[in-house]
């Protein structure tokens, strides 16, 4: 579905991506980790096309990224940024009907799809506040609500691709986020989220790729990439992995 | 929030309000007309009612290029303040605070005295053309300086833009002063003419030219309300939603400069409408630019038109500047809004 | 029947031809000089409104105000029906003068030229339009008189500047061609600015000192909009520095002497000049 075949990338002088290989498929939630500057805003940036990488292609749907007209890539690709800059009080309602801008699905449709997205996302008592009014966390539900909207209809068409999603949020609301992309992914859709906290990559992804400055570390299940030596190498950080005690995945202690 | 049938009613209301500014404007002034004998005026060439020479003279000649261009200029240059706020993503962005107005009176001025020769060679009504000629150019290079100055994530910043109409009001005053070298009496006398923005010197020459550049800014611009609003979310974020944002930022920017250009190249500067009118919308209908554009319109051309006539009946029968005018009730209101972000957070 | 009715219109034309005859002209005057004229020809009475710059002459006349010459408002002048405005070609702006002489008001443009024969042109012009023809040469011959009686300019002249203080340039030295100028000539006093160029120009302190005028000749608006003499010459320490700056010897002119070219008043002005610059 979405495919970076020997991704180089460079922001100046500086080469940030090197042979990135990485194939995102439909019904999968695959989660991207790494340090500080291991390339993974970068490599985000690639693949939504903002960045043109320096050697290397991405594909979406097998054909190049770049020769999706840039409606057409927003029907299939939807993209929660980190942080939003929104100054202009609109109704929340309105921020989340933007995601509907790609398409020409009518009215009554778009409604529909703004109450089930909104749901979701557990904005919908905040529908008709200014967005201005919200807190941190709300702000980035609402957003999280758009992207769904975006993609809503897709299937598997469709990509969403989360980066850094649960940062603001309180620790339900993490696991309601990510709980959304796996419900997003059960429903077809291909799920990229890049996140910082290793437990809830464990929990939450069906495969993990790991980058260490700028280059794919490991790639595959979270048994097989959370790695004691791996880990330790790095993260810098003496660590401990064991089986979780209430989920079927592993536990990092550190 | 509205709801739309409200936003619709309000719509109207501004409709309705604009039609009673018209109104005004024509049956308003120094010499007193009653309103029957000015709408037989206004109507002769359709009715043949008999008017008044002199009466007739003064709808026709004076009073309705006037409302013309005041219709033209108000909604032009409320629509490129709402355009540019939506640009820069900053509310208080108004071309005439961030140096684009004096950008573009320089860009007139600059057509005045160094077109010379070439340009006496052409009929005298050409003339508002080739000044909105320069206007356009001065206004698309200092929209551009100032985007270039401020760009950041978030926008562009209030400190950046005022920083840049700084740069750019200096740069203008030093430009001019050199220009009063080579400039003859007449040419000086343009000059001085558009630091104080007023509709007294309305013709139909200018209404012409106002018709052709506005009305082009008229048809394209609404058309990127869309955009617009997904820019407000950040320019990745528009790309991510299907925007071309390159493509629409050089269409917002290109279409600024054109509206701003040919309204400071027939009337001088008058400031702090693009300012005002959209932050009276956007308190009234929201920010969604669908109903922002169209309203400012509306609001603008009202506005700029009970404006203009306050300034003919305050002092009769000499008439304020309309640039001051619009300043000294412009201004208070931006130092408001300024003291209101500064307390809600900075921008 | 017939020729009663002839008689009657006879009657009636005759009429209205005494009746506008003798109905004086409705003027309004743009230019402080140029009222002046009007004034000294005797015919003020006729005049209905006046620009800014003339209202120091006619204060307690109390006329209505058209504002500044340059930013005239067609409606505005034609509320007072006049039948002729009357001013200079610093009168503006073009499309409103336009739209007067189109409203079938007589827009006469006089030179606003700074020198004595242009302000007798400009008299006898008025005289001819107003009917007021032997007041003109009157006046002319008055102030021909005055002018000659005027004592000589002192050999060789000292030097002097004028300076208009409140542009938004900076402050502005006279150059040649300018009506301060003209003034500074007349005035017995030589004007080393005008050899360098010509209208008004900022100058650097070193040009301003390298002139070293003797006297500062400025405008009384001017220089009350200054401070004074103590104003201008802190402002100014290139002017402070120059020997007319040192010996504080700074004269001020009426501003309504000197817009809409020289005005018929400006004679005792010229008087004190000679006077002064001979005292040297």
């Amino acid at each position: 579905m979405l495919q970076a075949l020997q991704l180089c990338c460079q922001r100046g002088h500086r080469r940030i991506l090197e042979q990135v290989e990485l194939a995102l498929e439909p019904g999968e939630v695959l989660v991207v980790l790494g340090t500080n500057g291991a390339g993974k805003s970068t490599l985000l940036a690639t693949l939504t096309g903002e960045l043109v990488p320096c050697a290397g292609q991405v594909l979406l749907d097998q054909r190049p990224l770049a020769s999706w007209s840039a409606q057409e890539r927003a029907r299939r690709m939807a993209v929660l940024p980190q942080s939003s800059v929104l100054a202009f009080a609109f109704q929340v309602e309105e921020v989340v009907a933007m995601g509907r801008m790609p398409h020409a699905s009518g009215q009554r449709r778009d409604a529909e799809i703004l109450r089930e997205a909104m749901a979701a996302a557990d904005v919908s008592h905040l529908a008709a506040r200014s967005y201005l009014s919200l807190s941190g966390g709300e702000r980035q539900r609402v957003h999280l609500a758009r992207v769904l909207a975006q993609v809503w209809d897709s299937a598997e068409q469709g990509c969403l691709l989360l980066d850094e999603p649960t940062a603001s949020l309180d620790l339900a609301h993490q696991h309601l986020t990510l709980q959304q992309a796996r419900e997003m992914a059960a429903r077809g859709l291909a799920v990229l989220v890049v996140l910082h906290d290793l437990n809830l990559a464990a929990r939450y992804a069906d495969r993990l790729l790991l980058l260490h400055e700028g280059r794919v570390c490991a790639q595959g299940s979270p048994w097989e990439v959370l790695q004691v030596e791996r880990l330790e190498e790095v993260f810098k950080v003496p660590v401990r992995v064991q089986p979780h005690p209430l989920h079927d995945c592993p536990l990092v202690l550190s | 929030m509205p709801v739309p049938a409200v936003k619709r009613t309000i719509l109207l209301s501004l409709g309705l309000l604009l039609l009673l500014a018209i109104v005004l404007s024509l049956a308003l002034g120094p010499v007193s007309i009653p309103f029957t004998d000015a709408i037989s005026a206004l109507l002769r060439p359709i009715t043949g009612w008999p008017v008044a020479a002199d009466t007739q003279l003064i709808v026709e000649h004076i009073r309705l290029p006037r409302t013309l261009m005041g219709i033209l200029i108000g909604a032009t240059l409320a629509l490129t303040g709402a355009a540019m706020q939506g640009l820069f993503r900053n509310p208080l962005a108004d071309p005439a605070l961030i140096g684009v107005s004096s950008g573009a009176a320089l860009g007139a001025a600059m057509v005045i005295v160094l077109g010379g020769v070439w340009l006496a060679a052409l009929p005298a009504a050409l003339t508002p053309y080739t000044q909105a000629a320069g206007a356009f150019a001065g206004a698309l290079l200092t929209t551009w300086l100032v985007y270039r100055l401020g760009s950041s994530a978030q926008g562009v910043s209030m400190a950046s833009m005022l920083l840049a109409g700084v740069a750019i009001a200096a740069l203008s005053a030093a430009v001019v002063g050199l220009l009063t070298y080579i400039a003859d009496d007449a040419m000086l006398r343009a000059l001085t003419f558009w630091n104080l923005g007023s509709l007294g010197a309305a013709s139909y020459d200018r209404v012409g030219m106002l018709v052709l550049c506005c009305g082009l800014v008229w048809w394209r611009l609404p058309r990127q309300a869309r955009a617009l609003n997904a820019l407000l979310l950040g320019e990745s974020e528009a790309r991510h939603l299907g925007v071309e944002v390159e493509r629409v930022k050089r269409e917002l920017v290109l279409l600024t400069a054109l509206g701003v250009g040919a309204a400071v190249a027939a009337a001088g500067l008058i400031g702090f409408v693009g300012l005002v009118v959209p932050h009276l919308v956007r308190l009234m209908l929201g920010p969604d630019h669908r109903q922002l554009l169209p309203a400012c319109m509306l609001l603008g051309a009202a506005l700029l038109l009970l404006a203009d006539v306050a300034a003919r009946l305050l002092v009769a029968p000499a008439e304020l500047p309309l640039g001051i005018l619009t300043a000294l009730l412009g201004a208070p209101f931006f130092i408001a809004l300024l003291m209101r972000m500064q307390r809600r957070g900075g921008m | 029947m017939k020729v009663w009715m002839q008689r009657c219109l006879w009657v009636l034309l005759l009429g209205s031809a005494w009746s506008m005859a003798a109905e004086p002209l409705r003027v309004v005057t743009a230019g402080a000089s140029v009222t002046a004229i009007v004034q000294e020809l005797g015919f003020v009475d006729q005049v209905v409104g006046i620009d800014s710059t003339s209202v120091p002459l006619l204060e307690e006349r109390g006329l209505p105000n058209v504002g500044y010459q340059r930013q005239l408002s067609a409606e505005g002048v034609l509320s007072l029906e006049p039948d002729v405005l009357l001013g200079t070609e610093e009168m503006g702006p073009p499309p409103v003068l336009a739209q007067l002489r189109e409203a079938g008001v007589d827009v006469v443009v006089l030179s606003a030229s700074p020198s004595l024969e242009t302000l007798y042109a400009n008299i006898a012009a008025v005289g001819e339009r107003f009917g007021q023809g032997a007041q003109a040469a009157d006046l002319t011959q008055r102030i021909q008189a005055d002018i000659a009686a005027l004592p000589a300019s002192p050999e060789p002249a000292p030097p002097a500047i004028f300076v208009l203080t409140h542009s938004a340039n900076g402050m502005l030295v006279a150059g040649e061609g300018t009506v301060g100028d003209s003034l500074i000539r007349l005035g017995g006093m030589s004007n080393p600015a005008a050899d360098s160029f010509a209208q008004y120009r900022v100058l650097s302190a070193e040009s301003l000192l390298s002139l070293a005028p003797q006297w500062i000749l400025t405008t009384t608006k001017g220089l009350e909009m200054v401070g004074g003499v103590d104003g201008l010459l802190s402002q100014q320490p290139a002017l402070a520095a120059t020997p007319a700056g040192l010996a504080q010897q700074v004269i001020d002119i009426d501003d309504s002497l000197l817009v809409g070219g020289f005005s018929p008043q400006i004679a005792p002005t010229l008087r004190e000049l000679r006077e002064t610059a001979a005292d040297q």
